[in-house]
């Protein structure tokens, strides 16, 4: 036995990773996965009907009964949401377990015949990625072509649907007929991987790929094509994983794979990661302490115009409210910077860093300025908000607000604001 | 007592107490819109079963018990964890995280492979074998397990609706309230689905962790289409669940489909549901077409009354009519019928004129629109 699974499942699992990934898309931004996971459900009865009714087997004739039951049971969530004070959330709740216990029914009924050939029928229940024949693999090869190629036709209006979908309408698009497509997509995507994880994992193999691709890109292309080759590479990992481990069905073992990836993709994606975001806050906030404590420096020394003038540490800790410890940590992140330098009685700026504190302290009074003189607010409500803002505003923000105010001297408390350039000459006069 | 009614004793008595305790919890998941949560927390509670049953092969409640309610929490944690990352949809969370978390528990019982839970039993139940499996204590049998099981559930849910009914009731309907009166309603939330985890870990071995979900929901919901009044919902969603019980437990009998007990019972509490959705007296769809047909009916009325004034015979009335509203003869005559069987116009083949009433309701309605 080869470590890897036949050649005919991993043709399969390709074509439905493609498939679930690409219209999982879509879904996942109309928000209708939960919606495939009714349509899953709901598919049960309409397979156990059409062999009850034909006696018949076949793949075709089974997807088919599954396509009628499964829309009808959209069709009825539509229903009830439109004509009943019930919420798509009772509607979805109500058609996916009624439906799935009307196919049950069906079902176990079956088992009364003595010729009860409806073995076959329970693998949609759970599904059966190893037993995958070629006559299947060919039906969900034809139906895929056909999604994907409706896909590419209808990108365009479907990317707008999705985003816009009032926008779509004034510009003329038949956006009833638009949904409509892209509900028939999801009800055939559903069709075609019933059989391979079952009905609840669909639902898993549908979201998970399109979630993960989300979180790496904000483009509705490059997502997609992540999307199916995440779907591809997960379905095959599962496969593998149990192919190569004994009593690991591969159904959960896909979807469990598909979940662990989007996880990983939640946490380490470059831009909208929770580490990203996470990492960038934490930068931020280390920037923030350390500009706070120069502008303290500044602030100490501006009484006597004295720049040279060290600080102990008691002194900043007081101004500052921070525990000694703290400052002092920050006083030697800002030494390895260059901007402060530790004397024998205690910390004095740098010439680069008196420049750096006087251009935030600049910022800072700018905007006191600014929001007492353009949005009326009293002089001692503005010090808070700049004290967030000193950190945020950019130089080209810092140039406009200064040309709006007309290069002003002082803030509202009469302080004055400090230059950009001439800080060297300040010093020296005084 | 004979031994073939003994089972149907406890076979209803089992499917009662599910639909009662389900319906108490359900009702509330329903008027939160959380119906779905109750989906994926039935779903997901596989594994805390799997590692329930690890620990107790007997399946002792006091060890099953908490390991539900421990994965139910996990579930709705995790779902909300990710939603409030805003990195995902709030349906798109629940989407990833019950399939994962029920694949999880779908490996676990694969690999397991121990004769008392197979994966049908753990989705479907079978609460035709409710009596085969005691509970034994000390040595002595107690009758069937999953009947204490559910009692004790049972009571579980009655004190928590009845002991916090107001909590959740102002919760429920009006959250920021009930954060402004100091009721933290995040507590509650959290209260309450515990106790869904807890009863569909009860139910499971009676109707399968899938059918719990036809249990929470469809009866409440078909409650929710019949009163405004939370104490009656919460009572007829138990009535609807119970009904559904006996309806399910006839039409799985041997006599009419001989099948699956448990999934009959669903499909009855949908198909009350289908019933009460068409034909409840203020919420039903039926009672809703009648409305706007009298609507409808009453405005056509009005339009030909006002147009009475330009016209006194009725091929006038229908060329002006037509003129003006694009009426087709037959609908001017319907109309004009529906007038005189109120006694507003009196007609014969050729003229139209109005009665004493007619006229009174004439001036009613031009009070109403003033020029």
């Amino acid at each position: 036995m080869s470590w890897l699974p036949e050649g005919i499942v991993l043709q399969g699992l390709a074509i439905l990773g493609t498939t679930c990934g690409t219209v999982g898309c879509f879904a996942l931004l109309r928000r209708q996965n939960l919606l495939a996971d009714t349509l899953a459900h709901a598919a049960l009865p309409g397979i156990c009907a059409a062999y009850l009714l034909t006696g018949d087997k076949d793949l075709p004739v089974l997807l088919l009964g599954a396509a009628v039951s499964g829309t009808l049971g959209v069709w009825l969530v539509l229903a009830i949401v439109q004509t009943s004070r019930l919420k798509q959330d009772a509607a979805l709740g109500i058609v996916l377990s009624t439906f799935f216990a009307g196919g049950l029914l069906l079902l176990t009924y079956l088992q009364n015949f003595p010729d009860g050939n409806q073995a076959g029928l329970n693998t949609f229940i759970y599904g059966q990625t190893a037993y995958l024949r070629e006559e299947h693999v060919r039906w969900m090869l034809g139906i895929s072509v056909v999604l994907l190629s409706v896909v590419a036709v209808f990108y365009k209006e479907f990317k707008l649907v999705c985003f816009d979908p009032d926008y779509a309408q004034t510009l003329g698009l038949r956006r009833r007929v638009l949904e409509f497509l892209l509900a028939m997509l999801l009800v055939l995507t559903v069709l075609i991987s019933l059989r391979s994880v079952g009905v609840v994992l669909t639902v898993g193999l549908l979201t998970a790929p399109a979630a993960t691709a989300r979180q790496w890109t904000n483009r509705l292309g490059s997502m997609i094509v992540l999307a199916a080759v995440i779907g591809v590479a997960c379905s095959w990992l599962g496969a593998v994983w149990s192919q190569n481990v004994p009593l690991t069905p591969a159904g959960p073992a896909i979807v469990l794979t598909a979940s662990v990836v989007m996880l990983g993709s939640l946490l380490l994606a470059p831009q909208r990661g929770v580490l990203a975001a996470w990492l960038r806050q934490l930068a931020h906030r280390r920037r923030v302490r350390l500009e706070n404590l120069l502008t303290d420096f500044y602030r100490l020394n501006e009484v006597r115009h004295d720049w040279e003038q060290p600080r102990n540490l008691v002194e900043l800790a007081e101004v500052r409210g921070q525990p000694e410890e703290v400052v002092r940590r920050t006083l030697h992140d800002l030494e390895d910077a260059g901007l402060v330098v530790e004397t024998d009685d205690g910390w004095r700026l740098t010439q680069q860093g008196l420049q750096e504190a006087a251009r935030i302290v600049r910022t800072h009074r700018l905007w006191e300025l600014y929001l007492s003189r353009r949005l009326d607010l009293a002089a001692d409500h503005t010090h808070r908000d700049a004290e967030a803002m000193e950190h945020a505003l950019t130089p080209e923000l810092v140039a406009e607000l200064e040309s709006a105010l007309e290069n002003p001297e002082t803030d509202p408390q009469g302080k004055p604001i400090p230059r950009g350039k001439p800080l060297s000459e300040n010093q020296e006069g005084s | 007592m004979d031994p073939e009614l003994y089972r149907t004793c406890i076979v209803l008595l089992t499917g009662s107490l599910t639909a009662a305790t389900t319906a108490l919890v359900g009702s509330f998941l329903v008027l939160r819109r959380m119906a779905l949560i109750g989906d994926a927390i039935s779903h997901a509670i596989l594994p805390g079963i799997v590692i329930g049953f690890l620990l107790s092969t007997q399946r002792h409640p006091l060890i099953l018990l908490p390991a539900a309610a421990a994965a139910g929490l996990l579930t709705v944690w995790l779902i909300e964890l990710i939603y409030r990352s805003r990195r995902l949809s709030e349906d798109a969370s629940t989407a990833v995280v019950f399939p994962a978390l029920f694949a999880l528990g779908v490996l676990m019982i694969a690999r397991i492979r121990y004769v008392d839970l197979d994966l049908d039993c753990v989705i479907f139940g079978r609460i035709e074998d409710v009596d085969r499996r005691p509970l034994v204590l000390f040595g002595t049998d107690l009758g069937p397990r999953a009947v204490w099981l559910l009692g004790i559930m049972l009571l579980l849910d009655l004190l928590l609706v009845v002991g916090l009914w107001k909590e959740l009731k102002i919760s429920t309907f009006d959250p920021a309230y009930a954060e402004s009166l100091g009721f933290k309603p995040l507590r509650i939330h959290y209260l309450l689905m515990t106790a869904v985890s807890l009863t569909a870990i009860a139910a499971f071995e009676a109707v399968g962790a899938i059918l719990v979900v036809a249990f929470l929901v469809v009866p409440a919901a078909t409650a929710f289409l019949l009163t405004n009044r939370l104490w009656l919902m919460v009572a007829l969603a138990v009535l609807f669940g119970l009904a559904s019980v006996v309806l399910g437990y006839v039409l799985a009998s041997e006599a009419v489909l001989n099948s699956q007990g448990a999934a009959a019972m669903a499909v009855a509490a949908g198909l009350l549901f289908l019933l009460v959705w068409l034909l409840a007296p203020h919420h039903g769809l039926l009672a809703a077409i009648l409305r706007r047909r009298r609507l409808r009916l009453r405005f056509a009325e009005d339009l030909v009354l006002l147009h009475l004034e330009q016209a006194q015979t009725r091929q006038e009335i229908c060329q002006t009519l037509q003129e003006r509203l694009r009426w087709s003869d037959r609908e001017t005559e319907r109309i004009l019928a529906a007038l005189s069987r109120r006694g507003w116009l009196s007609c014969d083949d050729y003229s139209v004129r109005l009665t004493p009433e007619g006229v009174q309701a004439v001036a009613e309605l031009r009070s109403r629109y003033p020029a």
